[in-house]
């Protein structure tokens, strides 16, 4: 029996996605729909079999009983403000890198290994570095003298989030700059020969020919950074356990669902904070609809 | 109420090591085959206790296949995990993960087994006559200190009033040691002064008693009296140095080193000082009688001083385990004949067997007044839980607020409307 090429291709096709796209249904699309699921019942993490149906209860709830698990999100913001100040900087060294400097592909690798860094050993980093006797401290005896201590992290303090932020931006960065280096390629050099011709001078290079160009890619690297930190988790709960004024949403959301054995509510916070990214990134599609990503130079 | 310790303590020093065979342990023929069992004492694994303990079982038991003791680190996080699976193992331990009136739906009852009559908190782990789980062993919760420390800081006698207490650690800090080590970024361990409220109240019931509180941790309320102390320790700069980032292996090495000169937990944790502690400040050949035991002068009455004591983690059986009559076997052997509890520094949960822990006997010295909780209710569990004030993470959180007295307010209002809720 012989099959057609039309169907050749087909079947093709289905064999080498049956794979990927079982799991993308097992790990990913069931547990989402058993999220949903638990979300609507009582469930106390352990035994499914008493668990009971309770509707929107555990979502209005998190408005008025619960709204205390809802203050954590507020730390996000330091997190996307870090995320700015990480975007500003990761354009920066693109940018510079961009100029064919000597060396520059060596830095590119090295402002980009903490990102391919295991997550776990960039927060242990971080914490032998900014705990009180860590190194952080060490470095700043050799110049202040040997009992000058900075306490860079207090978790009754609610600056320790400009310290965590920090080791977030230094884990990020790399990831940003790619990107936008990856960005900055498709721009054609005799642009910038055309203008420096003309006398301009490099911010005007920048602000004139590179920034347009890039716009649309620094913008939906924010988007992410927005819904990144919002679920900003293992940096603070590597380096404080997100103790006090250190816990973020989805810190609070484990606590409510493992400690307090509390997984229906903790389902409807996971189910809020997936509304707010998909409200977000509805947003950024309406914004970017209809312009491709690098906007056509000529 | 001293007759825990002092049934302990006397059985000691009256020598009496062989516990009599009043249980009905199964018929050597039915027992066969093998289990699984989970354990949290992984040091006990490492150093080849459990292979002892197995070999000795295998000989009173001659038709057992194998016992497969397998260790976790993590218990508390991932057994609860596993309970939800149901993959669980046929022997294993639980702590607060299951609310009472649902063990049945996990354990398997071990009345069967007659060992419950003599034992410790038997009512801890039971619901409707069937008893599921049986505690290793009861721990005290008291100061434990460094002698060599407070020596050199020229302490010479044991506090005995709260003022003494605080003069002893200003004395401490001046010499160079943490008079106190909290370890508050850690959490868990601050789950302690949860029994100082029980002790200050003088109250068996007085955890239960709390569900018809609508302000529970208030200042003049047993729990705002212990959080008061915490408070003091912490604002007086007495605790240690570091308290945002998470040091409990360090604090062990500390307290084995005189470095850290006491804490607050229980006589469980004086072993560990004593065997990890003391591995991890590099410091070999250690001798345990450098720590010393005493209970928390809570107030200025000179003592007899509350103390609060509880059990510990409790064996169970799988309710669906293939081989009953192996696991409850090798439970109440683990439980009544080893010396697994009196090697974990616990006073064991089998009446019969006597603790062997010496701190002990200090400890007994000062006629302390010990308060055996009695079980948490349902309705306890859920208002815990629903309101957030549930342990030493809670009790970390209010510690670190920006605001003491808003954050308070706030945390009995939860816990009022939680009860509310559950009533």
């Amino acid at each position: 029996m012989t099959f057609d090429a039309k169907f050749q291709r087909r079947l093709t096709i289905f064999v080498f996605l049956i794979v990927p796209v079982t799991m993308l249904v097992v790990f990913n699309i069931y547990p989402i729909l058993q999220l949903f699921w638990i979300s609507l019942t009582d469930f106390n993490s352990i035994n499914w079999a008493r668990a009971k149906f309770v509707g929107l209860r555990n979502f209005v709830d998190l408005f008025t009983f619960d709204r205390d698990l809802l203050v954590p999100m507020t730390r996000s913001l330091y997190y996307l403000g870090s995320s700015l100040v990480q975007l500003v900087l990761a354009t920066w060294f693109a940018v510079v890198l961009n100029q064919k400097l000597p060396a520059s592909r060596l830095f590119r690798t090295i402002l980009f290994l903490p990102f391919v860094l295991n997550a776990v050993a960039a927060g242990l980093i971080f914490r032998y570095f900014l705990e009180l006797n860590g190194a952080a401290n060490d470095i700043l005896q050799l110049f202040f003298g040997p009992d000058f201590k900075v306490t860079w992290l207090d978790s009754s303090e609610p600056y320790s989030n400009f310290s965590l932020a920090a080791a977030s931006v230094w884990r990020y960065l790399g990831f940003n700059l790619v990107v936008t280096f990856g960005a900055l390629q498709s721009i054609p050099q005799d642009q910038y020969d055309a203008a420096r011709l003309e006398g301009a001078n490099q911010w005007q290079m920048f602000w004139r020919i590179t920034f347009p160009t890039i716009r649309l890619v620094l913008f939906l690297q924010f988007m992410l950074s927005v819904v990144g930190s919002l679920e900003v988790f293992e940096v603070p709960m590597l380096i404080t356990r997100g103790a006090g004024e250190t816990s973020t949403f989805a810190i609070t959301m484990l606590e409510a669902g493992f400690q307090n054995r509390r997984a229906g509510t903790a389902a409807a916070m996971a189910v809020f904070m997936l509304a707010i990214v998909v409200i977000i990134f509805g947003v950024t599609r309406l914004i970017t609809r209809g312009r491709s990503a690098v906007r056509n130079p000529l | 109420m001293n007759r825990l310790l002092a049934a302990g303590v006397s059985l000691a020093v009256m020598s009496l090591a062989v516990p009599a065979m009043a249980q009905n342990m199964p018929d050597p023929a039915n027992v066969k085959g093998k289990i699984v069992n989970y354990v949290h004492f992984t040091n006990y694994i490492d150093d080849g206790s459990y292979d002892r303990w197995e070999a000795e079982f295998k000989a009173m038991y001659p038709n057992v296949e194998d016992i497969e003791v397998l260790g976790i680190a993590d218990f508390a996080a991932q057994i609860a995990t596993r309970l939800a699976t149901g993959d669980y193992g046929d022997v294993l331990e639980t702590s607060d993960q299951v609310p009472a009136d649902e063990l049945g739906d996990f354990f398997l009852p071990l009345n069967d087994l007659g060992i419950a009559e003599d034992y410790y908190f038997a009512d801890r782990w039971a619901f409707d006559g069937n008893v599921y789980g049986l505690t290793f062993g009861v721990s005290a919760d008291g100061i434990v200190y460094n002698k060599e420390a407070f020596k050199k800081a020229g302490i010479d006698a044991v506090p005995t009033k709260f003022s003494e207490l605080k003069a002893a650690y200003e004395k401490l800090k001046a010499s160079g040691s943490y008079p106190i080590v909290l370890n508050v970024a850690d959490g868990w361990p601050l789950t302690s002064f949860e029994g100082l409220a029980t002790a200050i109240s003088g109250d068996p019931n007085f955890m239960n008693s709390t569900l018809e509180d609508d302000t529970p941790i208030a200042a003049d309320k047993p729990w705002g009296k212990s959080i008061a102390i915490l408070r003091d320790l912490i604002g007086s700069g007495l605790a240690e140095e570091d308290q945002s980032t998470a040091h409990w292996q360090d604090s062990k090495g500390w307290l084995a080193s005189g470095k850290g000169a006491s804490w607050f937990l229980g006589n469980w944790s004086i072993s560990q000082i004593a065997t990890e502690g003391a591995q991890i400040a590099g410091l070999s050949g250690y001798d345990a009688n450098n720590l010393g035991y005493f209970p928390l002068p809570y107030d200025e009455s000179g003592g007899p001083y509350n103390v609060s004591s509880g059990p510990d983690w409790a064996m169970v059986i799988n309710k669906n385990t293939a081989n009953p009559e192996l696991a409850k076997a090798w439970l109440a052997f683990i439980l009544t004949k080893t010396d697994l509890a009196q090697k974990a520094g616990f006073i064991p949960g089998y009446k019969k067997l006597p603790p062997t822990l010496p701190q002990l006997a200090e400890f007994q010295s000062y006629k302390p007044n010990l308060i055996e909780g009695t079980p948490p209710l349902p309705a306890l569990t859920s208002v815990r839980n629903a309101s957030g004030w549930n342990g030493g993470n809670a009790i970390r959180d209010l510690i670190n607020a920006p605001d003491y007295d808003a954050a308070v307010a706030d945390i009995n209002g939860k816990w009022a409307a939680s009860a509310a809720r559950e009533r």
